[in-house]
């Protein structure tokens, strides 16, 4: 029997059967578009999570931290840790796939004045002549200056009191911060260091391109050490952390695991992007297996159908018998009359379930502005290709199975019992 | 002489409840090729269980039947739908055609489950309906048509397949005398002209008459 052949089979008898396929079909559909709008949520909810989880950090960054964290981590005092200094700096430095290496100093109450404008917290981050921040604009301290600094793509459009201003007027202007500390009788010191704004950082699309500043990092130590009021903190004990830039994402998981090696404790984006993502993909699974449920019900609803049709078609099935149909043949009508029920509900419920996905996330973007939320809808629902292939070859794969055990019941008929079939 | 069939010490039992019948005690019979051959015998007799064991339609308990040089009694259930399929034509009392499918659809089934490519099975089964007669009933449904043409399209799908056999039970049993006898006469020029072997189980000794030989059979035996 050729596809054909059995293809023009199956529509005739589905045709036969309209109003009875038409509501298994609509099971099948229902089931369908449970899973794809489950899915479709679950996948919604990934991608927003992660767009906003990247909006946090480069996932290129890696920050080392002394001390490993399969020997106790690096809040454990018991393991010796391995000092975070220039040497290691330039070990790291050395490795494939490693970019820059940019010792983390962290330096709190700095505000800065340039021009008229204000800002009272600012972040500092220094960067090493051989490992420099990209610009987009203006050019790099000199060596010997270390009085430049750059800063980052965005610097200004959060400045107090004022409104947004373009970062490129910062260009070439003196900038006064203020660094104060507190002394051991509690009184507050106050230093003043003038720099001057030698180039703008390229943006990375993350939070560090707000209110950041570069500068050589002699600067930030100097600074730094002042403020914690031990001179040598450095050299006796290193940095607390250093952040290591990948060349790309794909570096990432090799350069965390060579510096793992190296007892160092690294954190990083990646890392956690990708334990999210086997958390989202857990979530996908069993929202998806909520709407298989369906389908299963679904399922039973083919096998009964089959099973109906098969006692009507009892005499058919002797006929064919007796012409020459083998069992093979049988179970081959029988196995595609379920698998085109299958198919028909899989295709009509990937469309609705694309569909209500489509109603939904209006629906959610709807009442979010409309009850002052604003910006993005959190809650979209997202239908990969992927999803409408897999639902479609699912719902059909339920429908064969549904029609297995019908199939075998027909194909099993003795011939001459169904010939006298009534 | 060219024998087509042999049946040797058939036997065929079933238990309708807690009653062992013995449909057929025993029955040895041959057919030559070409031949017309009419089994007669009152109902219950086991004429349509012989028929039906000729055709591979059911099992039997012992003995043999060769048809063609086959011995079918070893056949498996692929095989012997094969067999079915490649050396036999059945014609039912009551038609037995696909009501969904036209009637040409109809007549072209054994084709379709032969793996026929569909341009030489509407050519041929265009063919044999212009033989039966019935060149205007190609498109027709089985409801659309009389008893008398039914059966027409139901001898025109047992002929498709080039059978070695013909097998009809009680092909005239459905239809009023005048439409029986043009059947009859059909199959006889069938039989006739293309030298087909028909075996025809009926209990009308009017039809029977037609056959060059009568065989008849009572109670699971051949009594002449």
């Amino acid at each position: 029997m050729s596809s054909s052949d059995l293809v023009s089979f199956v529509l005739v008898n589905l045709k036969r059967m309209k109003l009875r396929a038409s509501l298994t079909i609509l099971g099948v559909v229902v089931g369908t578009t449970a899973i794809v709008a489950m899915v479709a949520l679950g996948i919604g909810l990934q991608e927003s999570f992660s767009s906003q989880f990247l909006s946090i950090g480069s996932l290129n960054d890696l920050t080392v931290l002394p001390g490993n964290p399969n020997k106790g981590g690096p809040f454990s005092a018991q393991i010796k840790e391995v000092r975070l200094d220039d040497k290691l700096i330039r070990e790291i430095s050395s490795l494939d796939g490693v970019k820059s290496v940019i010792p983390q100093v962290d330096i709190g109450n700095v505000s800065v004045k340039v021009q008229n404008y204000k800002a009272t917290s600012i972040r500092i981050q220094g960067f090493s002549i051989k490992s420099p921040v990209e610009i987009s604009k203006g050019r790099l301290p000199r060596r010997d200056d270390s009085k430049s600094i750059i800063i980052s793509g965005k610097f200004g459009s959060s400045l107090e009191g004022k409104d947004e201003v373009p970062v490129s007027s910062f260009m070439n202007k003196q900038a006064l911060l203020k660094v104060s500390r507190i002394t051991e009788d509690g009184s507050e010191e106050m230093r003043r260091i003038r720099v001057h704004v030698v180039g703008i950082a390229k943006e990375k699309g993350t939070l560090e391109d707000y209110e950041n500043m570069y500068m050589p990092v002699e600067l930030a130590e100097d600074i730094w050490l002042w403020q914690q009021d031990a001179p040598n903190l450095i050299k006796k004990e290193g940095y607390n952390s250093l952040k290591v830039t990948v060349v790309s994402p794909a570096e990432a998981d090799s350069v965390q695991k060579k510096l793992e090696g190296m007892n160092l404790f690294v954190f990083s984006m990646k890392q956690i992007l990708d334990s999210l993502n086997t958390f989202f993909r857990v979530i996908q699974a069993v929202l998806g297996a909520i709407g298989a449920v369906a389908l299963l019900v679904a399922s039973i609803g083919i096998v009964n159908t089959m099973i109906m049709s098969i006692y009507e078609r009892t005499r058919e099935i002797g006929i064919m018998k007796a012409t020459g149909a083998s069992n093979k043949d049988i179970i081959k009508i029988f196995l595609s009359e379920a698998s085109v029920i299958g198919l028909a509900g899989g295709v009509c419920g990937t469309f609705l379930g694309w569909l209500l996905s489509k109603i939904l996330s209006a629906l959610a973007a709807f009442y979010l502005s409309s009850s002052g939320g604003g910006g993005e809808s959190p809650i979209s629902f997202i239908v990969p290709v992927w999803l409408a292939v897999f639902a479609i070859a699912f719902a059909t794969c339920i429908g064969l199975i549904a029609g297995v055990y019908p199939a075998l019941r027909a194909a099993r008929l003795n011939p001459l019992v169904a010939l006298r079939h009534e | 002489m060219n024998q087509v069939i042999a049946v040797t010490d058939l036997v065929r039992k079933y238990s309708l409840g807690e009653v062992l019948v013995i449909a057929l005690n025993g029955v040895s019979i041959s057919i030559e090729r070409g031949e017309f051959v009419s089994i007669m015998g009152a109902s219950g007799s086991g004429k349509s269980t012989l028929l039906n064991l000729i055709g591979g339609l059911d099992r039997f308990d012992s003995g043999k039947i060769m048809v063609d040089g086959l011995d079918i009694t070893s056949l498996d259930e692929n095989q012997l739908a094969k067999y079915r399929r490649e050396k036999i034509g059945f014609i039912f009392q009551s038609y037995n055609l696909i009501p969904t499918l036209t009637a040409l659809q109809n007549v072209e089934l054994p084709l379709v489950f032969s793996g026929t490519p569909k341009k030489d099975r509407l050519l041929r089964a265009e063919d044999i309906l212009r033989t039966v007669g019935l060149e205007k009933r190609m498109g027709h449904r089985p409801t659309e048509m009389s008893g008398g043409e039914q059966q027409r399209v139901a001898i025109a799908r047992a002929l498709i397949n080039k059978p070695s056999i013909i097998l009809g039970d009680e092909p005239t049993g459905n239809l009023d005398s005048k439409t029986g006898e043009e059947i009859m006469e059909l199959l006889t020029w069938l039989n006739k002209k293309d030298g087909l072997t028909i075996i025809m189980v009926t209990h009308d000794p009017e039809k029977a008459r037609y056959a060059d030989r009568v065989i008849q059979i009572k109670d699971g035996r051949i009594v002449g």
